[in-house]
């Protein structure tokens, strides 16, 4: 029971060890013979980001140093010592990896996680983005690291790291990958609203806005316009500006937005729900009406919702009809 | 009643919420982005029961101790769990609704881990 805490724990927290790496794992290696297993189309033999900011560090800070180095190469004026008190818990002496991501966010950039391939995490670094790592570099409980990919080369069997007290890490991919897949092959890049990295879908991109309405809400505003602007369709850009409108209660404009999701995707309640609740806070109970009865017919997939809704709206009703009858 | 929920509501009573997961501002009826990115169904009331479910665990008296004891300010968790995502706030309720009652073998060593997650989420 112990061992299995133990090892929970050690799985969340990075302690930044500065053993060498490339230990533990057995999950099969994705560059085997010299080549790239599953290697995205078109991606160059080598590729490097140049200017990636490097902050040394020697002791338990590798979180903040490593999410320093990616938040400034992406524009962000910070640094180590402001990140610590955002993503260091010193009762462990590490840094847990989504503290790393919230941290992303309240810094008005996208942090998203990558899909566990060294394919997708090597075309970041030929697209121009460096990627945040987790690493196991030693054989300990708490042997864990966080580093910055700034280079590979895949003729030359290198990878370059930003790691602790090194500038320019070099390991074997073998090396690397070994010690990226004993985390679970975890890595994230940090970007500004409005850039599309490769291999990224839509899907993937505004599951990695959404978490910013509540923290950064004018970086998601610009991330969801440019969102749309890439991928014409999406409604749920669209449902996201929404909410973002409604939170800032700017409800005329919320039922905009959600009525053009709903254009967008005429098969789906959720759309008209939320721009029933919209003209309802907007004053307009008659025409919420109308937009739940929509929702109710569809049906789907949230019924529970738009009921919870029409109630509201039907309360909402009859306080004006009261007032209209009064004498 | 169970003791242990009976304990756990004495202790919210008396103490207040003083480490809210300030959420970000949403209703139950307004279906909110992060549902629909989530591969998973999602509904809000669900959502809105995490969000408590995680209040109430920060505000216990043990907790806040343990808080102390790694370092952390009231103002620092607060500002970290906020920008959790919902889907992290989900994984993290799960976890707390499945401790073992307190007193038991383990329980100190459960609270430790829970906080851990909590200050971050578990990839796990």
């Amino acid at each position: 029971m112990a061992r299995r805490l133990g090892l929970t724990l050690s799985l969340m927290l990075a302690g930044c060890a500065a053993l060498p790496p490339g230990v533990l794992s057995t999950a099969p290696l994705q560059f085997q013979h010299g080549r790239l297993v599953d290697a995205p189309e078109g991606l160059p033999a080598s590729a490097h980001v140049a200017g990636v900011p490097f902050f040394s560090d020697d002791r338990h800070y590798c979180g903040p140093a490593s999410l320093a180095s990616a938040l400034e190469f992406s524009g962000v004026q910070t640094s180590p010592q402001q990140l610590i008190p955002q993503v260091f818990t010193p009762g462990l002496e590490g840094s847990l990896q989504f503290d790393l991501l919230g941290a992303a966010r309240r810094a008005g950039r996208i942090p998203i996680v990558l899909p566990p391939r060294l394919g997708v995490l090597f075309a970041q670094v030929a697209a121009g983005y460096p990627a945040v790592v987790l690493q196991k570099v030693g054989l300990g409980a708490r042997d864990w690291h966080y580093a910055v990919l700034v280079e590979y080369d895949l003729h030359a069997d290198r990878v370059t790291l930003r790691s602790s007290t090194a500038r320019d890490l070099q390991l074997s991919i073998e090396q690397f990958d070994r010690s990226w897949a004993a985390g679970g092959r975890w890595a994230f890049i940090t970007i500004q609203p409005g850039q599309f990295p490769p291999d990224i879908t839509e899907s993937l991109y505004l599951h990695a806005v959404a978490p910013l309405e509540g923290v950064a809400p004018d970086a998601a505003h610009v991330a969801y316009e440019a969102a749309l602007r890439h991928w014409p369709e999406s409604w749920i850009a669209m449902m996201g500006l929404g909410n973002l409108a409604y939170a800032r209660k700017d409800y005329p404009q919320a039922a905009i937005h959600f009525a053009q999701a709903a254009r967008l995707q005429p098969q789906d309640g959720d759309p008209m729900n939320n721009l029933a609740q919209a003209l309802l806070a907007a004053g307009d109970w008659k025409a919420a009406q109308g937009a739940i009865d929509v929702a109710l017919r569809l049906g789907k997939p949230r019924p529970d919702v738009y009921r919870k809704t029409a109630a509201e709206i039907a309360k909402a009703r009859a306080a004006a009809l009261k007032e209209t009858q009064a004498p | 009643m169970f003791p242990s929920q009976i304990y756990r509501q004495f202790l919210v009573a008396t103490l207040g919420v003083s480490l809210m997961a300030a959420a970000p501002a949403a209703r139950a009826e307004l279906i909110g982005t992060q549902q629909l990115t989530e591969s998973s169904a999602q509904d809000s009331a669900t959502l809105a029961k995490d969000r408590a479910t995680l209040d109430s665990f920060m505000a216990r008296a043990d907790v806040q101790t343990k808080l102390e004891q790694m370092g952390l300010s009231q103002e620092v968790t607060q500002q970290r769990l906020a920008a959790l995502s919902d889907a992290e706030v989900a994984q993290l309720a799960g976890r707390i609704n499945s401790m073992p009652a307190a007193g038991t073998l383990g329980f100190q060593d459960m609270v430790l881990i829970l906080l851990v997650a909590i200050l971050v989420v578990l990839a796990l």
